[in-house]
């Protein structure tokens, strides 16, 4: 049988399921987009603040009061002069002393060898483009959309199909019809991502939701996840513990992948966990599409390994129709 | 169309779940006309129609059924979020069955006319039964397998049903070039219900083939074969 009739089938379910999908396509990616407004009047908790009195006529209490209402979003430390001030707020110094030079950057004191005699000035420079932090969350949230997609919607989909399962099978292989939902949900993802480009679009983000490299991430990951979703529900016969299984890894790959954080902010452990899943591949090839205009030459390695991850993935929702099929009264 | 085409056959075929054999080392062939599979309950017969469908491979032995055929299963297949009508146009696309016409032929046999706009989900047991059976006809296959079609259809339905796939199996119901035989497999335990239409019967026991090729009138099924399969249990007939 070929894929039409059985893409035409899930266009004709998918009417039934219009409003879930909808809110799932449509409406949450809008809601994303609108919440990272939020973000632009966010003071990030870790930002350092003073308190300084501006001059003598202020008094203690007036300190306290301003420190207790920036508590809410930041840690305020009262200091009693600006210079002092603006000399804790410092990130970064160089100084010399007689014998040897010292570097301190953010509290951690490297020490060297060579003496130089003379002045040593510092140039800060930032590599690529400067993105604001609501920028920087739409490839995350984009990612995390994918994810719930993949291990939540699909397999629920797929459990629909249950009833039915008999009758398709006599017309035409358990692996048609999986290889044809999953061809059509990944289709579908066009739809969340024309969503943020048109968020982008009226909210004046620089990003590029559909850059290549954005796209062929978002959709190798999809089709990694998605399978694997799909094979587990087949393996357990559509039964509620696959169900509970897919959710239990859905969460896992949210909080494990680091998808918003670099791993570098994180625990060794942490680190090496959230580099043996392949959503924190996929999060960078989307992030360095979207943001920084990278290309698939840039990530070749990275694309080909998702893409054979994808094909391993694919694989093993074959092998569990074939168990199905074995494995069935 | 060919013989081979109408033809279902089971040579050697065993099939075993587990510690449980279903089917033991069966040889049937069933083609053209509507032949009945008759046996108690748990005797094969649901599983001997699986395996014809595909549905499940054997433990050992060969099936050969055509690639086209049509099922109704002992428990109804479709899509219970889909409406009547859309199921119908669901499976007829999948099955490639264009005839509109015939489409309505199966539609109104079965009496669904009435429920076409009804979501399958909250179908009466006798409705769902009759969409699973139009469903096995759609694209109107050399060869229909159907398993306990009977259950839940109020008297009329039966009649109407027995005569439309009486009328099937001998080619009545179309006059075009290809109404030549078709083939009906069909497992019941109650074989007064297509005694009237049944060419054929074969007798199934504790998935053993226990009689084979037996005209509906057979002295052995008149008895009642029930009774005889019960006498041969305790040993009193060989």
């Amino acid at each position: 049988m070929s894929l039409r009739p059985l893409l035409g089938k899930e266009l004709r379910l998918t009417r039934r399921n219009l409003f879930l999908l909808g809110f799932l396509l449509v409406a949450l990616p809008a809601f994303f987009v609108g919440s990272t407004v939020v973000f632009q009047e966010t003071v990030p908790r870790d930002v350092p603040v003073a308190v300084v009195a501006g001059d003598e006529t202020v008094s203690g209490g007036e300190l306290a009061a301003v420190g207790s209402g920036l508590a809410l979003f930041t840690e305020p430390t009262i200091v009693e002069s600006r210079e002092r001030a603006l000399e804790r707020l410092e990130r970064e110094r160089a100084f010399l002393e007689p014998s040897r030079v010292i570097t301190d950057i953010a509290g951690s004191r490297l020490s060297g060898t060579p003496v130089i005699d003379g002045e040593v000035t510092t140039e800060r420079v930032v590599r690529g483009e400067e993105k604001s932090l609501p920028e920087y969350l739409f490839p995350v949230f984009l990612v995390v959309l994918a994810v719930v997609l993949a291990f939540a919607f699909v397999p629920a989909d797929l459990s629909r199909e249950a009833a039915a399962l008999d009758r398709l099978r006599t017309e035409t292989s358990l692996g048609t019809v999986l290889g044809a939902k999953l061809l059509y949900y990944t289709g579908l993802l066009f739809v969340p991502l024309a969503v943020f480009k048109l968020g982008a679009v009226g909210l004046g983000y620089d990003v590029r939701p559909l850059a290549p490299l954005a796209v062929l991430g978002l959709g190798l990951a999809f089709v990694t996840l998605a399978s694997l979703a799909m094979a587990v529900t087949i393996l357990t016969k559509f039964r509620a513990s696959g169900r509970f299984l897919n959710v239990v890894v859905l969460l896992g790959t949210i909080a494990l992948s680091g998808l918003a954080f670099p791993v570098g902010f994180f625990s060794s452990l942490r680190t090496t966990i959230a580099r043996l899943l392949p959503t924190h591949y996929a999060m960078i090839l989307v992030r360095s599409g979207m943001l920084k205009g990278a290309g698939v030459g840039d990530f070749l390695g990275w694309v080909v390994g998702l893409a054979a991850l994808a094909a391993v993935c694919l694989g093993a929702l074959a092998a569990s129709a074939v168990h199905y099929r074995r494995t069935s009264p | 169309m060919t013989r081979a085409g109408r033809t279902v056959r089971f040579d050697g075929v065993t099939k075993r779940y587990g510690s449980v054999t279903a089917v033991a080392d069966l040889t049937l062939a069933v083609e053209d006309g509507l032949h009945c599979l008759l046996g108690p309950n748990g005797s094969g017969k649901s599983t001997l129609l699986r395996l014809a469908a595909g549905l499940t491979r054997p433990t050992a032995g060969r099936v050969e059924a055509p690639a086209e055929l049509g099922v109704g299963f002992q428990r109804p297949s479709f899509y219970p979020g889909l409406s009547v009508r859309e199921n119908v146009w669901t499976f007829a696309s999948l099955s490639g069955a264009t005839d509109g016409e015939w489409l309505q032929t199966v539609v109104d046999e079965l009496r669904l006319d009435r429920a076409l706009d009804r979501r399958a989900g909250g179908l009466s047991e006798g409705f769902a039964r009759k969409l699973d059976l139009a469903l096995a006809f759609l694209r109107r296959p050399p060869v229909v397998l159907l398993d306990e079609p009977l259950g839940a259809l109020d008297d009329l339905s039966r009649e109407r049903f027995l005569a439309f796939v009486g009328a099937y199996a001998d080619g009545r119901l179309d006059g075009g070039a290809d109404a030549a035989d078709r083939t009906v497999l069909v497992a019941t335990h109650r074989l007064s219900e297509f005694r009237a239409h049944a060419d054929r019967v074969a007798v199934l026991h504790r998935g053993e083939l226990v009689a084979d090729d037996l005209s509906p009138d057979d002295d052995t099924l008149v008895d009642g074969y029930a009774r005889r399969l019960l006498d041969r249990e305790n040993g009193t007939v060989r």
